[in-house]
């Protein structure tokens, strides 16, 4: 048996896509349909009625903005405290980095390093793939689409458990109301926090992870 | 060739023609390798199954408190809303509404919207605005968080664990079928055979 070579990126063989087909894939329902001679813009796909783009609208500047707006929210996000206990007059504030430390304090190490993998690792491995997603399709590179685009898929699927650090404080806010002997407070961190959570969650879904391979068509363009 | 067999990949745009799928498989991206469509010949009478299973299990974790706790004599009940209710209270209003349209709001249309579809659809009738509601569906899928939130109370449970004596309630237990049936459901539905099914009923 002769072992097979991979065939590099740039010898690969041109692929016929949508776009060059002169076709319009429908994100929602999934079918292709050609557009009117002479169409511009304002086209609805002819079974689920989605609007039709070539490309998800102004992705790179979208992207950016979003990105732009939850790497300011990350910062208070982070050193604001999320909760405040009080419990018999004596009261304590947590951030996101401290209830990790008293999880992994109290022995909970499993507990810990999930707390510590959806509230810290995931809002900065969103934001940093999400940022050589786009610088790399900016400056068109040419390096690894196929990692890429599962760079993508991964950030896309993860970034919503970053959401459970909001959803503690609300259960214990829901939970511990006992007047003056215990309470717990929901503090602007938190706010913050929600802010990061969903502001990369609309990122990932403005970038079009076909941009990546946009740029391996067309070498010169 | 209908262009029923042309397939555009919706990360890389590549074509491909996919020849009709044996049930239950799975036709991927031969560029960057996402998934192009996956074929389940029974997907929308499953989906319907797991929909009413999952609309029971929505309506006990939302009627029912999901937990106790009990602090030296006091007890306080919490259910689902309630925690929304107190961060209201509080003055976090951005907060609340965020905590209630992902946990209550997000997932509760998600089972209404697919059985309002699905029903239907078995029944062979056309349901009145389908295409926006199987739209929504698709919208809402990543707001909905229950999975998230029922990791969040056992970590709230661990927290509270050395301070007070907390007793799970029903709600708990709906809660947790209901995100085995969302999962169940999203891992099942194919939505082109369900687009396409849609289309065969106009």
């Amino acid at each position: 048996m002769i072992a097979c070579g991979r065939v590099a990126p740039e010898s690969a063989p041109a692929v016929l896509t949508a776009r060059s087909a002169g076709l319009l894939n429908c994100l929602v329902c999934g079918l292709l349909s050609r557009p009117p001679a002479g169409a511009h813009g304002g086209l609805a796909c002819p079974r689920c009625a989605t609007r039709l783009r070539l490309r998800r609208a102004d992705s790179l500047g979208r992207t950016w903005a979003l990105l732009l707006g939850a790497l300011l929210c990350y910062v208070p996000a982070n050193f604001l405290p999320i909760m405040t206990s009080s419990s018999l007059g004596v009261s304590q504030s947590d951030t996101i980095l401290s209830g990790v430390r008293y999880l992994l304090a109290e022995g909970m190490w499993p507990l810990a390093l999930i707390v510590f993998v959806a509230s810290i690792c995931i809002p900065v491995l969103k934001i940093s793939v999400l940022s050589l997603l786009l610088v790399s399709v900016s400056a068109r590179w040419r390096w690894r689409p196929v990692d890429r685009s599962r760079l993508y898929r991964i950030v896309d699927v993860v970034g919503r458990w970053s959401m459970v650090d909001v959803f503690v404080v609300s259960v214990l806010v829901a939970l511990v109301r006992m007047g003056n002997f215990a309470t717990v407070q929901a503090e602007a961190g938190a706010l913050f926090f929600a802010a990061v959570v969903v502001l990369t969650m609309f990122a990932a879904m403005s970038f079009d992870p076909r941009l990546i391979w946009d740029a391996m068509e067309k070498p010169n363009a | 060739m209908s262009t029923e067999d042309i397939v555009a990949c919706h990360d890389c745009d590549a074509l491909h023609r996919v020849p009709p799928l044996p049930d239950r498989a799975v036709a991927r991206c031969h560029r960057c390798g996402a998934t192009l469509r996956s074929h389940r010949r029974d997907s929308i009478e499953v989906v319907l199954a797991l929909s009413v299973a999952a609309l029971v299990m929505f309506v006990i974790s939302n009627s029912f408190p999901f937990m106790t706790m009990e602090l030296s004599g006091q007890r306080v009940q919490s259910s689902l809303a309630s925690g929304v209710w107190q961060l209201w209270q509080q003055g976090n209003g951005m907060l609340a509404a965020l905590v209630l349209f992902t946990t209550i709001i997000a997932p509760g249309l998600q089972v209404g919207l697919m059985l309002y579809v699905t029903a239907p659809v078995f029944a062979g009738h056309m349901p009145w605005k389908a295409r926006a509601a199987f739209r929504t569906v698709k919208m809402l899928r990543p707001w909905g968080m229950a999975e998230v939130f029922l990791l969040a109370v056992i970590i709230s449970v661990v927290k509270l664990g050395d301070m007070a004596e907390v007793i799970p309630g029903i709600a708990l237990w709906g809660l947790a079928g209901l995100v085995l049936l969302l999962a169940a459901s999203a891992a099942v539905l194919e939505p082109r055979q369900l687009w396409a099914r849609l289309e065969s009923i106009q």
